[in-house]
């Protein structure tokens, strides 16, 4: 990934956490759009996308002392906490109505209509499309499914109508080979 | 002659095989102790789920790109101008004597079940018996902490993606115990006592920080038909509902909640026993408060 970014980034953190809100709005603008993407489609609502996205960059704010740059990059760090923060809501919203669990078929539906990264995002968009077009369709979905929607391995196996062990088989034998990418693609561009 | 066949049994995963589903929350329980387990015992294999984590976020660049509400960034600068930044100074909060909580006078109208909460009387001990309680950690609360240190120590794994900026790798009930860990460790704290000076709750949450979490010691058990409910009041005396919680066995419970202000910005804390559901206004006398 480039460092030029990365560096900036971590600057903004930092400025963060002195309690700098220019950088805040900073950071925001280069990662807002990103943030309420991954959330909008974790929760397939805007106004319950827009409530994470906001929670996301005040937890950025109230917890940027937490990030320790020598240990990760920033937008791991970013985007696990929006997703997190987007599967916390997903589960209020699911115990709120009462449905108790997905609608599964139209999880599968919207996993299914997944568009082709039109634009440059956190790092080099190539090299991620490189990566995930390596990764077999059946195991992308049920990667997709867990990461995306919290399901279990019982629920995926339920709503593809799997065998249990098919779709734990599957889950291990693609992020094996995503995890095995990464590093390899991100060690050949250092 | 009907034949009953016992069902053969099927053999648990191996842990190994299950690193790559415990690091994107996929795992059962069973499974994700087991994971946890086989973590503690094998902390080499502790990078290779923060790595699986790290490498799922890989999806979120393929996703369709939509563009946040042009209002949205506005909202956020106002709200954080609402709260300074969350430090990590460890401060212990100590009632102030001189500023008891403000009783609410002001009550929905049209609120035939909803009556006085906190009356003087019953705020009138509480400056003085918090000061006292507050300065004396005891065991049970000791224990509570130890407690959870324990589950942290069990959480290891989720513990390493946190350091790794994957932060949380098993589900979100982990995040919102390592958080429960966090507030414990660095937070500040009040007590909630009843009207014999007993501690029956503390609560605790990060200096100006919205999140908080509460533990209770020794509430007697409710029937079905009635909860606790957590109260926040503001300077004006109003109350806030942080939530309704039930007791275990031993008069447990622990409450993550969020205020839609700073703790700090609030005057007490205060525990009721409401109807089943909970009320929005207290509508019985406080059986445990605190200042703050």
């Amino acid at each position: 990934m480039p460092d030029e970014p990365q560096t900036a980034e971590v600057q903004l953190l930092e400025r963060i956490r002195d309690g700098d809100e220019n950088a805040l709005a900073e950071f925001y603008d280069r990662f807002a759009r990103l943030v309420f993407s991954v959330t909008y489609h974790v929760l397939q609502n805007d106004t319950l996308a827009e409530e994470v996205t906001q929670d996301t960059f005040l937890k950025i704010w109230n917890r940027a002392h937490q990030w320790d740059a020598s240990r990760g990059k920033v937008t791991t760090w970013l985007l696990t906490i929006a997703r997190y923060t987007a599967i916390d809501r997903l589960r209020a919203e699911q115990r709120r109505d009462g449905r108790g669990q997905l609608d599964l078929e139209d999880v599968v539906n919207i996993l299914g209509e997944n568009a082709p990264m039109d634009e440059p995002l956190w790092a080099d968009e190539q090299l991620i499309r490189d990566i995930l077009t390596e990764i077999p369709a059946d195991q992308r979905q049920v990667i997709e499914l867990a990461y995306f929607r919290d399901m279990s391995h019982t629920e995926m196996a339920e709503a593809l109508n799997l065998p249990l062990g098919t779709v734990k088989g599957r889950v291990r034998a693609g992020l094996s080979k995503l995890r095995t990418l990464w590093l390899q693609k991100t060690q050949i561009k250092s | 002659m009907t034949q009953h066949h016992n069902p053969i049994p099927i053999p648990p995963d191996d842990p190994r095989d299950l690193l790559a589903s415990y690091a994107l929350g996929a795992t059962a329980p069973d499974e994700s102790a087991r994971v946890e387990a086989y973590l503690r015992d094998h902390p080499e294999a502790k990078a290779e789920v923060a790595e699986y984590a790290a490498a799922a976020t890989l999806f979120s660049a393929d996703v369709p790109l939509r563009e946040p509400p042009a209002a949205l960034r506005q909202k956020l600068l106002d709200s954080v101008r609402s709260q300074p930044p969350t430090r990590v100074s460890p401060k212990l909060v100590l009632p102030t004597t001189g500023k008891p909580p403000v009783i609410p006078s002001a009550l929905p109208s049209g609120g035939s079940a909803k009556r006085t909460l906190f009356p003087a009387a019953a705020l009138a001990w509480f400056s003085t018996a918090a000061a006292v309680a507050l300065l004396v950690m005891n065991v049970f609360w000791m224990s509570q902490v130890n407690d959870l240190r324990q589950r942290q120590a069990a959480l290891e794994a989720e513990n390493l993606a946190q350091q790794a900026q994957v932060a949380s790798l098993e589900r979100a009930s982990q995040e919102q115990i390592t958080d429960a860990v966090t507030i414990m460790v660095t937070g500040s704290k009040a007590e909630l006592m009843d009207d014999t000076g007993e501690s029956r709750a503390m609560v605790m949450w990060q200096p100006g920080d919205t999140e908080a979490v509460m533990f209770t010691h020794s509430l007697p058990a409710l029937d079905d038909s009635r909860t606790y409910q957590l109260w926040l009041i503001d300077s004006e005396g109003n109350p806030i509902s942080a939530g309704t919680f039930t007791v275990d066995g031993d008069g447990r419970a622990t409450l993550m909640f969020n205020a839609e202000t700073a703790i700090d910005a609030f005057d007490a804390l205060g525990i009721s026993v409401e109807p089943a559901g909970g009320s929005t206004a207290p509508t019985t006398q406080p059986l445990a408060v605190s200042a703050l």
